[in-house]
């Protein structure tokens, strides 16, 4: 090895009295260095089979990295295949809700760039579902979820809630996640001309078909969204909805109605927002996420204008968040979790 | 702790370029300073590439970070050891922040050869010091746990506020809201709600907000009572009254986590 180093560096300098100075010494080093670094780099990067013999013999020089440790968790912590585990740190009783609280922690070797993080409601592919959850009592009741909070001044933590009274600590049997597998957004907008208001759809063939972003890339697939009806008063909107499809999948629809009127030279707009959202007037905080589901209703309230006029049309925008959820559900460990009583 | 780092997904890039580091050292001994070829054959050095470990044993787990104990003093009058805490959790942007308010310890127990000692640790502080008993002339420090801690969760609660019966309802754990006040007028209604929690600092980063077309705005007290006035364009109240509690909340976890004293460093 050495003599295939010495031979490979050698250079006219060599025939100097004396051999190459420690400076060149250090260049020449520097310089197998490189080209070390780049041959093996390629050769780890692109592991292509085709792999010439040449390389194929550079890479035999290299001892092979010693294996690397089984991936570990702390205690308690139950791994969903993201990158990280989870553990429910507490459980609350209030009068209409169960409210789980779940931490998480990464798993040893995971590069946190890599893992989509939790508890940021920054708008994008971060703001989307962690899973679909069931609550299973004792009773054999199974309760879905009703919401997952995330916030970005709570960096890590989750808390779900579950629409079931009056249980107390022992009455929850397991708690169930299918992990979301993919997410993604689509927008579509719509015009419908109206004889004025109001208006009640009852059939409208208004469809957005799933859009899907995961870690294979973004495509549109099998479920859609259909809106079953339609209601419109001056002041007020219900929207009703449900997805076709397979299952396994969950949406979130987020409407925007202006309602137009062209009596007059420049069209009169008055816009109709979802009551949720009626919280960006308050900007401390950005609307929280609201769980994805396979069927849902949107209820909507005036956010400004006052349509004195004769409406002619409605100007809709649908903004359908999806999520795709794992096919196998994972039992995640009650152990150790606090019950907390009210006081 | 040291080994608790972070690593690029350009993994080939650094293996390689450690590699080829490590080659070039080679060579670098390799090549003689004279005409003499080497006469010792020098095999590549082994590289292992790091890999990050988030959670080391005696290292205690709260939620999202750990606690790493960093010294422990034993004096004659009190026993204190000081620690710091490190996430362990996915993060869209780590940052020292993030870290020091994920969670805070709270009470603690220290096992010594005559007894139990109790302690607490004011928020944000990073040590723990047990005050001993005065006529402890001698004693020996078998143990220590941690008993209570709080820990960070993001609540967002509806809640529906009859005004004719006692108007005061449970929102998180340790945290009611209650109604304070309600001023009408032509030009609208203020509904003054109040935060109730035994500590202050559990609730301070809540905001109480309305629901519907006739919520105007929230603004919050900041003299630190947690009321917050939620206007309304309507004259009357609206009854019942919808509202929601949302953003971060303490939660106290109770625990009994051994603090493995032996492998502390002794301050």
């Amino acid at each position: 090895m050495a003599d295939a180093l010495g031979e490979l560096m050698r250079s006219p300098l060599d025939e100097l009295p004396g051999g190459p100075r420690p400076r060149t010494r250090l260049a020449l080093a520097a310089g197998a260095a490189a080209l070390l670094a780049a041959v093996v780099t390629l050769g780890i990067a692109r592991a292509m089979p085709e792999d010439d013999a040449s390389d194929a013999a550079t890479i035999a020089t290299i001892p092979a990295p010693p294996p690397p440790p089984p991936h570990g968790l702390p205690p308690g912590y139950i791994d969903i295949g993201t990158g990280y585990g989870i553990r429910v740190e507490w459980m609350m009783q209030l009068s209409d809700r169960l409210l789980v609280g779940i931490s998480s922690a990464l798993a040893d070797e995971i590069d946190p760039g890599e893992v989509r993080p939790i508890g940021t409601t920054i708008l994008g592919p971060t703001r989307r579902a962690v899973g679909a959850w069931t609550l299973r009592l004792g009773d054999g009741r199974a309760v879905a979820h009703q919401t997952e909070s995330l916030d970005h001044a709570a960096v890590g933590m989750l808390t779900v809630s579950f629409p079931v009274t009056g249980l107390a600590a022992g009455d929850v049997a397991a708690l169930e996640i299918a992990p979301a597998a993919g997410a993604g957004m689509r927008v579509e907008e719509t015009r419908l001309p109206v004889d004025g208001l109001p208006v009640d759809i009852g059939d409208l063939e208004v469809e957005a078909t799933e859009l899907i972003e995961s870690d294979s890339g973004t495509r549109s697939g099998e479920s859609r969204l259909v809106v079953d009806g339609l209601q419109v008063s001056p002041s007020s909107g219900w929207i009703d909805w449900h997805l076709e499809g397979i299952e396994g999948v969950g949406a979130r629809l987020e409407a925007l109605i202006t309602l137009v009127g062209d009596a007059v030279a420049e069209p009169d707009r008055a816009v109709l927002v979802m009551e949720i959202d009626a919280g960006n007037r308050f900007l401390q905080r950005e609307p929280a996420p609201l769980t994805p589901g396979t069927s849902g209703s949107v209820h909507l309230v005036r956010a400004r204008g006052v349509p004195a006029y004769e409406v002619t049309a409605l100007e809709i925008t649908w903004t359908v968040t999806w999520a795709r959820y794992a096919d196998e559900v994972i039992e995640v460990p009650l152990d150790g979790a606090s019950w907390i009583t009210g006081g | 702790m040291e080994s608790r780092i972070r690593w690029s997904s350009a993994a080939a890039v650094a293996i390689g370029t450690l590699v080829g580091i490590a080659a070039g050292l080679s060579a670098f001994w390799a090549i003689p300073p004279t005409e003499a070829p080497a006469a010792a054959a020098t095999e590549a050095t082994t590289t292992t590439a790091p890999v990050p470990e988030w959670f080391h044993p005696g290292e205690v787990v709260l939620g999202p970070a750990v606690l790493v104990p960093e010294s422990l003093t034993i004096g004659s009058s009190e026993v204190a050891m000081r620690y710091r805490l490190e996430p362990i959790t996915p993060s869209a942007a780590p940052s020292d922040e993030d870290v020091d308010t994920a969670v805070l310890p709270d009470r603690w127990t220290l096992v010594t050869s005559s007894g139990e000692v109790a302690a607490s640790t004011e928020p944000w502080t990073r040590q723990v010091v047990f005050t001993l008993p005065a006529d402890a002339q001698q004693v020996g420090v078998e143990g220590m746990r941690l008993d209570r801690y709080w820990i960070r969760s993001p609540v967002r609660v509806p809640v529906t506020l009859d005004l004719e019966s006692t108007p005061v309802a449970e929102v998180a754990p340790g945290v009611s809201i209650e109604i304070v006040r309600i001023m009408s007028s032509s030009a609208g209604t203020q509904v003054v709600a109040g935060l109730l929690a035994e500590h202050s600092f559990t609730v301070s980063d809540l905001a109480v907000e309305g629901v519907g077309g006739d919520w105007l705005t929230s603004s919050v007290d900041q003299t630190g009572t947690g009321r917050w006035t939620v206007s309304f364009s309507t004259s009357e109240a609206p009854d019942p009254l919808r509202l929601v509690v949302r953003g971060v909340v303490w939660v106290p976890i109770d625990t009994s986590a051994s603090i493995d004293i032996d492998e502390v460093p002794r301050g």
